[in-house]
């Protein structure tokens, strides 16, 4: 955990960062409120406490520079202002908590945890993993009853990897977090205190690879579920033949071979700016010198984002904007902060292609495993992967449930489809029902999210178990997993997500509620009023389908469905009528001009939303 | 439709490549490559592509000259053009836009998605 201190009170300096960092957090400080701002623009923080009063710019401004630039960090304002007026002016620029000077050092600290715990949407005072426990209050990490003596580093590495429990760490994570900026640790020094933990942790009577590496890519806490399988799994080879390389593979593998084609010359650009920014130290900066500068960090800026590296992106272009603003002699320090944090950034990235792979499939559908058999689920990953498919594997319905709390609570992305391996053995009766429990939740999603289970027997009273519960599709093992992904796809391609719809009715009151009604099904609606326009607005939006009223002045829906089936293009595009008849003859009418279904008006939403789902899927 | 021809007019070699892997896997259409906007006119008069992806900002001759070139020319004034941009503001986009070109694509752009985005401006199937 890192925090930056902006204060200009040394005697307060001195004691809040002892303080904090007997608590173990790393500890920047800044002086005045433009510092503050460099130093927050530029490193990574978990927290910033910001004194009101400040030279330079005051700690309110800094404050909405900060949320204006859309840095998230939680921001604590300390002052000596007391009353709910300024409190209400603190918290309105954006600050997350408001402590008053004079302040119980204690309290300060248990602010910081609260708005730590709630970062980390963890509302646990207490980090496990099992047995294990790390109590943030008290400092202490117990296993089985036993205290674990860690040195300050290890009890911070071990915080890390338990509130940052489903991620790959990098080394560039790793000291991010636990050092402040102006350290410069070695990988190697990394890699010693992981050494050094994992070796207390065994000793301990932990597993010895509770901490698993992830070679090119950093380390990660090994799930729990997966922890009494651990000997099963070891020894498990891949016999599948070498998957022949895809669009998806072809394409990252070229982007990773431009990156480090490039690397040389990164290298110069990098050095180009440093000298410039030397000259700047002395006085000698030329003005072409500057403008090439500019075009250097211009440049730096676009690559980096093309890669992924977004950090790495805003610090060239902070230098490019600093150096268009024609820096004055003294700026030379700020340009150099900022030039150090961009090739700390860029020497780390030695292996780019998870960051470009993350970059290129960020629009991607998502696909959540759950359950616990590595072997498939890893299968399940390349094949998705090749398919340019992201994935989520989450070894338990129980912490599958938590995952999707958690992603609808931080409105992030949830799964398109999801598989879920189930047990019909007698021993797994809890399980099995909480795997079904899971099911039936994703079917509440308004649209529905699509489940495939993998189920051990196949059997009509099990697949009948998994239709009630809601799951759309059910495959015996062995599953292939190649076929699991194609069914996954055909998923993914059903659901509403971006269908376009066109509908013509004259009624403008229908017309205007229809995007609120259809809304939660992602839809992309065209509404007509006038049939007049009905053949060039069909050419432009090109729908998936349409929806017709029968009577509408100057043509009839009926007319416009003839037409439409003597084209052939549209003579296959689906096609719903809407009516205020239930009239047999006019029915017979809509039918014989080739239209897909009737819908009666007033019409209901949800049936009106089946009905269009079932013709999109045919 | 692997038939299309790009061309593309931009001073970076790095984006240069990208361009060329995204769209050239992703769609198989070929692209041209036009390191500077008088290079970019040569090529678009001689190998009339079916498009033009030109970059804004560019040393010398930037995109906005470029394009104005472009269009006062009967050879090239039809084909159709899409901005390559840092990203900017809403209003710089419409400005852009109002130039004359059929649309604006901002960097970083993502080059798995580049062919199917220019595929839906210029209405083309993939």
């Amino acid at each position: 955990m890192k925090i930056l201190l902006v204060d200009d009170d040394e005697i307060l300096i001195d004691i809040l960062t002892r303080t904090l960092q007997e608590k173990s957090y790393a500890v920047d400080v800044a002086m005045d409120g433009e510092q503050g701002w460099i130093y927050g623009s530029t490193y990574n923080y978990d927290l910033i406490i910001l004194d009101w009063s400040l030279p330079k710019l005051d700690g309110i401004s800094l404050c909405q520079r900060f949320r204006a630039n859309d840095y998230e960090t939680p921001i604590i304002l300390l002052t000596s202002r007391d009353g709910s007026q300024n409190k209400i002016r603190g918290l309105d620029a954006g600050a997350d908590d408001y402590v008053c000077k004079p302040f119980d050092v204690d309290e300060l600290t248990a602010r910081i945890r609260a708005l730590l715990r709630r970062l980390n949407c963890d509302f646990l005072p207490v980090l496990s993993w099992g047995d294990l426990q790390l109590d943030p209050c008290s400092y202490q990490v117990i296993y089985q009853e036993q205290v674990l003596s860690l040195a300050a580093k290890e009890y911070r590495l071990l915080e890390l990897f338990l509130r940052h429990s489903q991620e790959v760490l990098s080394i560039e994570d790793i000291i991010e977090s636990l050092w402040s900026s102006m350290e410069y640790p070695s990988d190697a020094t990394v890699r010693s205190h992981i050494r050094h933990l994992r070796k207390k942790l065994h000793l301990a009577g932990l597993p010895k690879d509770i901490i698993i590496t992830v070679r090119g890519q950093g380390y990660y806490l090994k799930p729990l579920s997966q922890n009494n399988h651990l000997e099963d799994h070891t020894q498990i080879t891949f016999n599948s033949p070498e998957p022949k390389p895809d669009k998806h593979a072809q394409h990252l593998a070229a982007l990773t071979s431009i990156w480090e084609k490039h690397h040389p010359k990164r290298q110069q650009q990098l050095a180009q700016l440093q000298q410039a920014i030397a000259s700047l130290k002395t006085g000698n900066l030329e003005v072409s010198d500057r403008i090439s500068a500019i075009v250097t960090a211009h440049s730096l800026a676009g690559n980096l984002g093309q890669f992924g590296l977004h950090q790495g992106s805003r610090l060239a272009k902070d230098i490019e904007q600093l150096l268009q603003n024609n820096p004055s002699q003294e700026q030379w320090q700020t340009l150099h902060h900022k030039l150090t944090a961009l090739s700390q950034k860029i020497s780390r990235e030695r292996d780019i292609t998870p960051q470009i792979n993350q970059t290129i499939l960020a629009n991607s559908p998502l696909l959540l495993i759950v359950g616990n058999n590595s072997q498939l689920n890893s299968q399940l990953t390349q094949a998705a992967t090749d398919q340019g498919i992201l994935t989520e594997i989450i070894t338990s319905p129980e912490l599958a449930k938590t995952w999707l709390q958690k992603q609808q609570d931080s409105y992030q992305k949830l799964p398109q489809t999801v598989v879920v391996n189930l047990s019909f053995a007698d021993s797994h009766n809890d399980l099995r029902q909480e795997s079904l429990e899971l099911i039936s939740e994703f079917k509440l999603f308004v649209p529905s999210i699509p489940v495939i289970v993998i189920g051990d027997h196949d059997n009509f009273q099990d697949r009948l178990l998994v239709a009630r519960h809601g799951g759309s599709f059910y495959l015996s093992q062995p599953a292939n997993p190649k076929q699991i992904i194609t069914l996954s796809q055909q998923a993914i391609q059903r659901s509403s997500f971006g269908k376009k719809i066109m509908v013509v009715d004259d009624d403008i009151e229908l017309l205007q509620i229809l995007p609120t009604l259809l809304e939660p099904w992602k839809f992309k609606l065209t509404t007509l009023d006038d049939p007049r326009q009905f053949w060039d607005v069909l050419q432009i939006v090109a729908p998936d389908l349409l929806v017709l009223d029968i009577e509408m002045p100057y043509l009839s829906g009926i007319e416009l469905c003839k037409v439409l089936r003597t084209h052939p293009y549209w003579c296959k595009i689906p096609v719903l009528f809407l009516s205020v008849y239930s009239d047999v003859t006019i029915s017979n009418q809509v039918f014989a001009s080739g239209a897909n279904d009737l819908v009666n008006k007033p019409i209901i939403p949800q049936q009106l939303v089946y009905r269009i789902l079932n013709h999109l899927k045919s | 439709m692997n038939d299309k021809r790009i061309l593309l007019i931009d001073d970076e070699e790095t984006i240069q490549e990208v361009v060329q892997v995204g769209i050239e896997i992703e769609a198989g259409w070929q692209v041209e490559i036009a390191s500077s906007g008088l290079q970019g006119i040569d090529l678009a008069q001689t190998q009339q592509p079916d498009a033009i992806l030109l970059d804004v900002m560019m040393p010398d001759m930037d995109g906005i000259s470029t394009l104005s070139r472009l269009k006062a020319n009967h050879q090239t004034k039809a084909i159709p053009v899409i901005f390559l941009t840092a990203k900017t503001q809403a209003t710089d986009k419409d400005q852009l836009k109002s130039l004359g070109v059929v649309d604006v694509i901002t960097k970083p752009f993502n080059s798995m998605t580049l062919a199917s985005q220019i595929a839906k401006i210029l209405g083309w199937k993939m």
